[in-house]
């Protein structure tokens, strides 16, 4: 015969309950908020690197214009 | 999906396997949060902070022991870090001096899981806290001291102060 521990033990498997559904819908939105400032990070990122391009390309447009004038 | 390439998807934060995870884990370790806390609402709570560090933290699982077994400390920890949030633990009857011998106490009976739950529910926080690491989570009594910052007969006493109390409410149930 199981002493009171042993008793506690084997019927533990029946504690096992699904949780409310909405849980992982909570969980996602934690594990969603928590990844959107890398995303930002990147997005603004981006964002510096096309300007800066736009810019190069600009002043060689205007470098060329300036030379072909001469 | 073997264990190993569960762990690969779960690195790379692979919403899919996340999920799989938790469809799969989920009953075990809300379970282990309903021993701890008698509130469904902060088991719920303790539920969601627990995955969320497993997959935050899934870097830190060495690969040494069982994956469920890291699982469910951190749940442990996550009901633990709850019960202080909630209500200080105290150990009432921690100088009682520790008996030695076996119980000679045994059982042999068909419990429903409620009624499980409601003998844990009517356990002092502490009974309850100290008899949910050493029985069912199989921590040691010194682990289970550094755990609570507690000594380790306090650990011990709390334990048998539980076993009889449990003994009682079974006993009191017609068991």
């Amino acid at each position: 015969m199981p002493d009171i521990f042993d008793f506690f033990k084997e019927n533990e498997g029946k504690l096992h309950e699904k949780p409310p559904e909405q849980l992982w819908q909570k969980l996602e939105q934690k594990l969603e908020r928590t990844r959107r400032p890398r995303r930002r990070g990147i997005r603004f990122l981006q964002t510096w690197v096309i300007a800066l391009l736009l810019l190069i390309l600009l002043l060689a447009a205007v470098a060329v214009w300036h030379y072909s004038r001469k | 999906m073997t264990t190993d390439e569960l762990l690969l998807r779960l690195r790379d934060q692979d919403r899919a396997a996340q999920k799989w995870l938790y469809e799969r884990y989920s009953p075990l370790m809300f379970s282990v949060c309903r021993r701890y806390l008698r509130s469904r609402e902060d088991a719920e709570e303790a539920l969601i902070s627990g995955f969320y560090k497993v997959f935050s933290q899934i870097e830190s699982f060495s690969g040494v022991g069982s994956f469920e077994g890291w699982m469910r400390r951190i749940m442990a920890n996550e009901c633990l870090m709850m019960l202080r949030k909630t209500q200080p633990l105290s150990f009432p009857g921690d100088e009682m001096q520790i008996p030695d011998g076996a119980d000679s106490f045994n059982i042999e009976a068909d419990i429903s899981a409620r009624e499980i739950l409601e003998l844990l529910d009517q356990l002092p926080p502490g009974y309850r806290t100290v008899f949910n690491l050493y029985v069912l989570e199989g921590f040691k009594h010194i682990e289970i001291a550094e755990t609570l910052g507690i000594s380790i007969n306090t650990s011990k006493s709390q334990l048998i102060l539980a076993k009889e109390k449990l003994r009682t409410l079974l006993k009191n149930k017609g068991y």
